[in-house]
């Protein structure tokens, strides 16, 4: 049954809040075609720790090359050269 | 009294400095030039030619306002910035098809050849270096990719060159200081211009790096320049 404010307002609100924010810059799958390791190029494993939509919201890259970690984070993939990381 | 980071503290500086300065950004932009920064990066896509089959690299994206434009045209975009509080302002902005990364503009995490197109906004005075920059940007050019690039320059014309020299030294730095609450960042963005080469030498620099067909157009009175090229 559709929602909307004139109805339930109540539930309404609950209902967006309850909801994981999605942001439609989240990192796709099909990104991984094109990113490489800023160190070595070589190319780089996705594992995905929590997916929205298809997109993947945290999780980490890791280099099979160089064995380098990279965080996925909000959805941005943090591909710094780990000495340019806080 | 200068406003710049030493060379080895440059990387870390700016970008401390723009994730400090990263909201209202946008807003601040579009005051300081009267709306027309947008203008300009529409013109610089259009002229680029930028459209459906491309897949596009807006380096140093800042909260996007290159990728929204390019994205607009119908290419597939991805946006690159090392300030984090950069991007997550862009993901805000809920641009549908565009990819946010976070990376170094010295070390794209970018397989080679794989975008058709590249564009920059008001960055490359950002860059520790810019020459390290345009190889990188060609690497990961396809041959035939065209990149576009836009900045502040110098009027040539005297008259105007005063006046710009009091906006952009005195008025930037004001009314940067006033709405942003951080002086440092627009004092530091206007005397920043001085990272800037020459005209005939980033010509020579966009060749040596693997680029070709070069051509500027100067809006403004010669105060921006907005710069097209394509990877040999």
């Amino acid at each position: 049954m559709a929602l909307t404010f004139g109805q339930h307002p109540a539930r309404f609100k609950l209902d967006v809040r309850s909801r994981p924010r999605m942001y439609d810059g989240a990192m796709r799958h099909d990104l991984m075609e094109i990113l490489v390791c800023p160190m070595c190029r070589a190319e780089l494993t996705l594992t995905a720790d929590r997916e929205e939509d298809g997109e993947v919201v945290e999780g980490k890259l890791v280099c099979s090359g160089c064995r380098e970690t990279y965080p996925i984070e909000d959805g941005i993939p943090n591909l710094l050269p780990p000495d340019m990381r806080d | 009294m200068s406003a710049l980071p030493k060379p080895e503290e440059k990387a870390r500086e700016v970008r401390q400095m723009f994730d400090r300065i990263a909201p209202g950004y946008d807003r601040l932009n579009r005051v300081m030039t009267g709306r027309m920064d947008q203008r300009w990066r529409r013109d610089l896509v259009r002229r680029m030619g930028i459209g459906p089959v491309d897949r596009v690299l807006d380096l140093a994206c800042g909260t996007g306002d290159f990728a929204e434009i390019a994205r607009e045209a119908g290419a597939s975009v991805v946006g690159l910035d090392f300030a984090r509080q950069m991007l997550l302002g862009a993901l805000r902005r809920r641009i549908d098809g565009v990819a946010f990364v976070q990376g170094d503009a010295l070390h794209l995490p970018f397989a080679d050849g794989s975008m058709t197109a590249a564009v920059s906004g008001f960055a490359l005075r950002n860059f520790v270096a810019i020459p390290p920059v345009l190889a990188e940007l060609a690497r990961v050019l396809a041959p035939g990719g065209r990149i576009g690039l836009l900045e502040v320059d110098r009027p040539r014309n005297t008259l105007v060159r005063a006046g710009h020299g009091v906006y952009f030294n005195h008025a930037v730095p004001f009314v940067g200081g006033l709405l942003s609450r951080d002086r440092s960042a627009y004092r530091y963005l206007p005397q920043s211009a001085i990272y800037l080469p020459g005209e005939r030498e980033f010509v020579e620099m966009l060749v040596a790096n693997g680029f070709h067909r070069v051509q500027k157009r100067s809006p403004m009175f010669g105060a921006i320049q907005s710069v097209t090229a394509v990877r040999r």
